[in-house]
């Protein structure tokens, strides 16, 4: 079973073809890189897998659950979590809390339960608060639990999204550029970190500009060119392949020559 | 030691309230209290969405007008008790809710505003229009005095503890919902709708939730309001009010619940003022919304709490201390 499947995904707005015929395969236990140059249409992807933009056509299946999913929180519900590339922090909210939330949201704890106390509730309480702070100590914010998320450093902010996203135990995360801004160094941490989520159980889909970045990490790449997955396979097969050199790499270099 | 700070302010303002009927002499007085009661109740069901989810939901005069009329009329033409005719207040007003909140969950910023003041403007000239069961602009008089087990609540003293009674409950019932994992994903919504649906939230039962719930507070303190004055009428129910109940909350401190309170009983009697006494209350009036809005967003609950926190720890456990290692990209 896959963790994440697109069958013909098409996205048009109005004359323009964002996606076109796309069927891309994300299985468990790996890290799945998502390439192509500015425009391809790959944060246009991630939005449609994770029900923040309706397809036009062609469907997309997580965990093997094909369930009608109509909004985010639906596809959620299957199992699939994301990051933003804008950061969507609770930015008035502690670390703690903002994790949290991500801990809880899916404990299945009804409203009425929830204000009653119910034993149940206390023991999903319980659950959700070991959870996150599980999800905490793992992307490495142990030491900022009680700071206000808004109040971080950049690169702690976009550590915790990820906290955030791991609490709800998804099948699949989707990372949206969680490099962008980082110094190497940096850089080679979240590439551990992305390693170590797969190791935990996760599948990842990983949007990045960094080449360096996401040759060493990434098990299977996809490459997206106007809206076309034009080439897949691992970092050495899609890095030879000629029709990536052209789109993508080939113009990067030639820019590096110039 | 903050909530023994918080526990010994709580104890402090029950007391105050406790007191105050006692001390105050005249009955225009107590009238007033009585009314600042009601009022919080109001603004406090508004603190559900405005405050807590801050989605300006402006029709929530149209669910006290609807928890007053049920009670209005139900217990004045068909006989029934003041409690059963206020759980039916608060079952029309929670229906309504639930289909504005259908109706409206998609909406945001202004939109979600119009339409929903929509709502209270339909409600209105429901009350005014359909007079052969809402007697139209004459309202209805003649509503009995609320009862508790079965006692007539008939002096003003004990209708002034019945709405005590009821506000301390629905305070208590707010401080809970706030603490819980409702509290944390109204905060959420509030923060970012995006993330909060990203991670499984269905925002639209939360929306719906907090709607319904807000409708309930208006509804029990329409109902209040209909048994204490006797008397109900359209122009009762007017954009003015909904703009007075905003101002409450705001002046206040949405999303706290000692704000919403405080500021309702301010606001109640800073008219007051206005009207019986110096002129230049009314000029006060207005510079105090002014300078609220302007220098202290989160109200006088958000003064008190960063005060407190100047005066008492400099270096709260939720103090926003930026880290020195910046990371540099």
């Amino acid at each position: 079973m896959n963790a994440l499947e697109t069958r013909a995904l098409t996205l048009r707005y109005g004359g323009v073809t964002a996606l076109e015929d796309v069927d891309l395969t994300v299985r468990p236990h790996t890290i799945h890189a998502l390439i192509g140059p500015n425009g391809a249409g790959k944060t246009s992807l991630l939005n449609v897998c994770s029900g923040a933009t309706a397809a036009t056509s062609g469907t997309v299946t997580v965990g093997g659950r094909t369930r009608r999913a109509r909004r985010p929180s639906d596809v959620a519900r299957c199992g699939l979590a994301r990051t933003f590339q804008n950061l969507q922090l609770f930015a008035e909210a502690t670390v703690l809390e903002n994790v949290l939330v991500g801990a809880e949201a899916q404990n299945g704890v009804g409203p009425l339960a929830s204000m009653l106390g119910t034993p149940r509730a206390r023991r999903a309480g319980r659950a959700a608060r070991e959870a996150a702070l599980e999800a905490i100590e793992f992307v490495g914010l142990a030491g900022e639990r009680e700071h206000v998320a808004g109040a971080l450093p950049y690169g702690k902010q976009r550590l915790l999204e990820i906290a955030r996203a791991l609490a709800t135990d998804p099948a699949v995360l989707l990372l949206d550029e969680p490099g962008a801004g980082f110094n190497p160094q940096e850089k080679q941490q979240l590439a551990d970190l992305v390693r170590a989520i797969r190791d935990r159980g996760a599948a990842v889909l990983l949007v990045e500009h960094d080449m360096p970045l996401v040759m060493g990490v990434a098990d299977r790449i996809s490459v997206l060119d106007f809206g076309h997955l034009i080439a897949e396979g691992t970092p050495a097969e899609v890095a030879n392949d000629p029709a990536v050199v052209d789109a993508y790499l080939g113009a990067d270099a030639t820019e590096g020559v110039a | 030691m903050n909530s023994l700070l918080k526990g010994s302010g709580l104890v402090a303002v029950l007391a105050v309230a406790i007191v105050a009927p006692l001390v105050v002499t005249s009955r225009y007085d107590l009238g007033v209290l009585q009314l600042a009661l009601i009022n919080a109740l109001l603004v406090l069901g508004f603190n559900y969405t405005v405050g807590f989810t801050r989605r300006l939901s402006l029709g929530h005069v149209g669910f006290f007008a609807i928890g007053a009329y049920a009670s209005a009329l139900l217990t004045t033409k068909h006989d029934v008790s003041p409690l059963l005719a206020m759980l039916a207040g608060v079952l029309v007003a929670s229906v309504a809710a639930l289909v504005v909140s259908v109706l409206t969950n998609g909406l945001h910023a202004h939109y979600l505003t119009l339409a929903t003041l929509g709502f209270g403007v339909i409600v209105q000239v429901v009350a005014t229009n359909w007079i052969d069961v809402t007697g139209g602009s004459n309202g209805v008089v003649g509503i009995p005095v609320p009862t508790a087990f079965g006692i007539e609540l008939a002096e003003p003293e004990q209708q002034y503890y019945l709405a005590l009674v009821v506000l301390a409950i629905g305070a208590a019932l707010m401080a809970r919902f706030r603490a819980t994992k409702l509290g944390r994903q109204a905060s959420a919504l509030r923060q970012s709708e995006r993330a909060a649906e990203s991670l499984g939230i269905r925002t639209d039962r939360l929306k719906t939730l907090t709607l319904v719930l807000s409708a309930a507070y208006g509804a029990v303190a329409g109902s209040l309001y209909a048994h204490t004055y006797g008397y109900v009428a359209p122009d009762v129910f007017s954009f003015a009010l909904m703009l007075t109940v905003l101002a409450m909350l705001v002046v206040g401190g949405p999303g706290t619940i000692a704000g919403p309170i405080l500021g309702a009983v301010i606001l109640t009697y800073l008219p007051e003022m206005a009207r019986v006494g110096d002129k230049y209350w009314q000029l006060i009036y207005g510079v105090l919304l002014f300078v609220m809005v302007l220098w202290a967003p989160k109200g006088l609950a958000g003064l008190a709490s960063s005060a407190l926190s100047l005066v008492r720890r400099p270096r709260g456990r939720r103090a926003a201390r930026p880290t020195t290692e910046a990371v540099t990209g």
